[in-house]
């Protein structure tokens, strides 16, 4: 027996479209049924002329009960036709067919003699060929399986629906991964099968889905059948830039340093021309021969700016041609990350600033500095976005919520220091701590100091035997570095040592988060340091919308499909960073089909298709009676109605 | 009756009202000079100059009216008979029940007011005339009259009389009960007369009682039927409660055109009634629908004859 089956609303949305409607023509039926009162001068006259309005009562209100039903079926008759209901067909007829198509960024990869065609445009023609051939009670779903998997189209029988869908399939720029789209597919078989219908899922794919084995044997567990259907075409040659990325140096922020790795996954040695750009600038070019399954690895120090954006390309050593089969991973950018300003509060003296501590502060551009006095400190009168405290020759009694440089504590507070003791000298130091990179403190020449007093978990960086001069720790969870004496008070200001230990201490104190960077795998997700509460992504030379994304505790976590070169824009202001995506997956680089068990050539499963299950001989799109025409058409003439039996005072 | 606020008092009979019974006065004694009075003669026998017959002669019978030749030619005492000539009494009965008062909208006047102009302006022309006037305002069984005046300055007596709600001074229930009312008005009205009965005639008991009762009562009567055509189809249509204004009772109907329709063939053939009762006992009837100016409809009455002559 043929069921309903809606196209628009669904039941639950169609029952709330009725009650409402439902509710509300009752309330004005009963606002029209409260009867007017009319004071008129000789009742007597309307009961002579109206003697059966009495005696009728119950039957002219169950008359009148007619307009609130007929009212009620047009209602009912409209919320119907908003579901678009048809006659489904009846359970055990057609099959439920779901096509999963890769789409993952191999299937951008032409083919060979192709014209220019890819793997997914071979898979596209297949497949509108296969979908002519399905059966009039057939019906199908069309699932994306790229790095996320995307319902192109739900299940339809509309032949015209899925061709539809599958002409606007598009391969990303990402690696694909199986097991969701699979799993979907394994879930809408589940609900064909419960209406009886044979259920089959179909992967389209070149062999390159991540997790692909797994989730096909959770669908043969489930009893759902599961052709795979490989692109043709064995081993096309490409070869890919599988990473690029460029860091600072972590002594020299202000050079930076380049890391390439280049992959063949071609069957013969591939000529090739390497070209890395700065900024659109060409910075290096250099013709190399990689082997079969080479993979290259190569560093440039200097080479580029630390705010540049860096560009490197693969090209065939000659001409025009494309280098492979799989231009994508041919180009690859890389951005180094701004680094991020350190916000910190400096307490001193009252009237006191310290010269050699400003002027060395001075010098890194990337710090905020607020002073305060010490009194102010402990009112707690500065700005809350302090990321870190320096104690210059002052102690508050309480240790700070921040990480802290003291210079010269005075032992009065949080900070325990000993007695004082005169010309101390850096007679022991601890050479591989960070805090003395680039820093020989041996023969720095200091008038006094009061050494520190360690805790158990605190470290001596560099001392003498009469104490610590120089230490590191937590107090309260939070880091500190202390250095036992003023400053000023010795000969360390007019070395260069003293800005470097000043700036080691705060890297120590505040590290950069090195996973913040504007270099993004596509497909992945990426983390990206951001300030601003939101931002958009603008794809340069794409048309696309812009990619809207959050930060949340300064940090933005998102996806990038395509790779290229993204312009972050915050507050509507012109981009003023940019954002890179690359593939960066030897998996998806590598375009030869791995074997896969029981799967079938796109070229032989297209030749050995089943013949349809049903109705293969009528039209592919059945016609059917529209019954929410049907119903609006009723709808119209029950109104009708109620108007005509209204006027005629049936329905009064 | 508080139906008469339909109607501000002062706009019940202003200035143009008295300019207009001005006119139909004056309209009234060119069209029937001579017949409002010389042809309405009471039939009392007493001192006037027209021999009516002889009768036997009575002691204390004045002897001044023996026919002293008659008395010659059969040796019998006869005393002579004049027909007494009189001052017509015009009786204007006013039904003030609430259905006389009631307006289903309240966009024109009321039947009420209508009949008081209508009656004010009857009064004036027979004050015009030398007639006695007298006004009775009828509710339920209940009457409030305002004893007979002569003279055309009394009208002012009459207006004032109209004006102050004599419906209320009845003292009645508001409900109607026309032969209750003339019975009343009869047993008290000994001077008999033209008694012209202004009335919706929406009586449950019936109208012909209080139009024979007057008639037994040698009353030369007059019904003058007020009727407010639009009365049914000012409520609309749809379903409504309708309440009786006299007795307060209620019935659910809901009105469609086709029922208005029918509503209206029944009032139809209830005027019919009154119009072929009236026809059959020979007296005088005329409608007064409340939609024509009132003038109109006193000239109209003045016009057709017969009714007030």
């Amino acid at each position: 027996m043929s069921g309903l089956e809606l196209l628009g609303l669904g039941w639950p949305e169609i029952a709330a479209a009725f009650g409402l409607s439902a509710t509300a023509i009752t309330l004005l039926y009963l606002v029209r049924r409260r009867r007017r009162v009319v004071t008129v001068p000789f009742v007597a006259l309307f009961a002579r002329a109206l003697p059966d309005e009495r005696t009728t009562r119950l039957f002219s209100r169950l008359k009148s009960l007619l307009s609130l039903l007929l009212l009620l079926l047009v209602a009912a008759a409209i919320a119907a036709a908003l579901g678009l209901p048809r006659v489904a067909p009846p359970p055990g007829e057609g099959r439920t067919l779901v096509l999963v198509v890769d789409v993952s960024a191999s299937m951008q990869a032409r083919l060979a003699g192709g014209g220019g065609e890819t793997r997914l445009d071979r898979v596209r023609r297949a497949l509108l060929a296969r979908i002519a051939r399905l059966g009039a009670s057939d019906r199908v779903a069309v699932l994306a399986a790229g790095a996320r998997a995307d319902v192109v189209e739900p299940l339809t029988d509309e032949a015209p629906l899925a061709a539809r869908a599958i002409r606007a399939l598009r391969a990303s720029d990402a690696p694909g991964d199986g097991r969701e789209a699979l799993a979907w597919a394994r879930d809408l078989c589940r609900d064909a099968e419960r209406e009886r219908r044979p259920c089959e899922a179909e992967l389209y794919t070149d062999g390159g889905l991540r997790s692909l084995a797994e989730a096909r044997a959770a669908l043969e567990e489930d009893g759902v059948s599961t052709r795979v259907v490989l692109t043709p075409e064995g081993e096309p040659p490409n070869v890919a830039i599988t990473a690029l990325s460029a860091r600072r140096f972590p002594a020299d922020p202000t050079r930076a340093e380049l890391l390439l790795e280049l992959s063949s996954f071609a069957p013969a040695p591939t000529p090739l021309t390497l070209s890395i750009a700065s900024d659109g600038r060409l910075v290096h070019r250099e013709t190399l021969t990689l082997a079969p399954g080479a993979r290259l690895r190569r560093t440039f120090s200097d080479l580029v700016g630390v705010d540049a954006l860096i560009e490197a390309r693969l090209a065939p050593p000659e001409g025009s041609a494309p280098l492979d089969a799989l231009a994508l991973d041919d180009v690859a950018h890389a951005q180094l990350a701004p680094r991020r300003r350190r916000r910190l509060l400096v307490v001193s003296p009252e009237g006191s600033a310290n010269l050699y501590l400003g002027a060395a502060l001075l010098i890194d551009p990337y710090l905020d500095v607020v002073e305060r006095s010490l009194a102010r400190y402990e009112r707690g009168d500065y700005p809350s976005d302090r990321e870190l405290v320096v104690f210059d020759r002052v102690t508050p009694p309480i240790a700070p919520r921040l990480p802290s440089l003291s210079l010269a504590p005075t032992g009065a507070g949080w900070l325990e220091v000993g007695a004082p003791i005169a010309r101390p000298r850096f007679d022991v130091e601890r050479a591989e701590h960070p805090l003395l990179a680039f820093v020989a403190l041996r023969d720095v020449n200091i008038a006094a100091a009061r050494p520190i007093v360690l805790r158990p978990g605190d470290t001596s960086v560099a001392g003498e035997a009469r104490g610590t001069l120089l230490a590191t720790g937590v107090r309260g969870d939070v880091p500190f570095v202390a250095l036992a004496f003023d400053v000023q008070e010795s000969d360390l200001p007019m070395r260069i040592a003293w800005p470097i230990l000043v700036f080691d201490a705060l890297s120590l104190l505040l590290p950069d988060d090195l996973t913040l960077a504007p270099t993004c795998a596509s497909g992945r997700v990426c983390r990206l340091g951001l300030e601003a509460p939101s931002a958009t992504l603008v794809r340069r030379g794409d048309a696309a919308a812009p990619i809207a994304i959050a930060s949340r505790a300064g940090v933005a976590s998102f996806e990038l499909d395509r790779v290229g070169v993204y312009d972050l824009v915050t507050d509507a202001r012109a981009a003023d960073r940019v954002v890179v995506a690359n593939l960066a997956s030897s998996d998806e680089s590598r375009l030869d089909l791995p074997p896969i068990e029981g799967a079938e050539r796109l070229d032989e499963a297209l030749t050995a298709e089943p013949e349809p299950a049903s109705g293969a001989d009528e039209a592919p799109s059945r016609a059917r009676w529209p019954l929410h025409v049907a119903l609006l058409a009723a709808a119209l003439a029950l109104l009708a109605f109620e108007w005509i039996t209204f006027h005629r005072g049936w329905t009064t | 009756m508080k139906g008469a606020a339909a109607s501000p008092d002062d706009a019940l009979f202003d200035a143009s009202f008295e300019r207009k019974l001005e006119g139909l006065a004056l309209v009234a004694r060119r069209v029937f000079e001579g017949r409002f009075r010389a042809e309405r003669r009471s039939r009392r026998e007493g001192g006037g100059i027209e021999f009516a017959d002889h009768r036997d002669y009575a002691p204390g019978d004045d002897f001044r009216f023996v026919n002293t030749s008659l008395f010659g030619r059969t040796g019998k005492l006869y005393v002579k008979l004049f027909e007494e000539e009189e001052d017509l009494s015009v009786h204007l009965l006013l039904d003030v029940s609430r259905s006389m008062s009631s307006s289903t909208m309240g966009e024109s006047p009321t039947k009420l007011v209508v009949a008081k102009r209508v009656a004010a302006a009857l009064a004036f022309i027979a004050l015009s005339g030398l007639d006695r006037v007298s006004v009775t305002a009828m509710s339920g069984a209940a009457l409030s009259t305002l004893a007979a005046v002569r003279g055309r300055g009394r009208i002012h007596a009459i207006l004032e009389h109209l004006r102050a709600h004599p419906e209320e001074a009845t003292g009645g229930d508001g409900a109607t009960d026309l032969e209750a009312a003339v019975r009343a008005f009869v047993t008290r009205e000994k001077r008999r007369g033209l008694a012209i009965l202004l009335s919706d005639l929406y009586d449950p008991r019936g109208f012909e009682g209080a139009i024979d009762r007057l008639r037994h009562a040698r009353f030369e009567v007059v019904v003058l039927e007020v009727w407010d055509p639009r009365e049914a189809t000012r409520l609309g249509t749809g379903d409504l409660v309708l309440v009786d204004s006299e007795t307060g009772e209620r019935r659910e109907v809901s009105l469609t055109p086709e029922r208005l329709a029918l509503f209206e063939r029944e009032r139809a053939r209830l005027r019919q009634r009154i119009a072929a009762y009236c026809r059959e006992k020979q007296v005088a009837h005329a409608a007064i629908p409340i939609d024509v100016p009132w003038d109109e409809s006193v000239l109209s009455l003045l016009a057709r004859g017969g009714l007030l002559t």
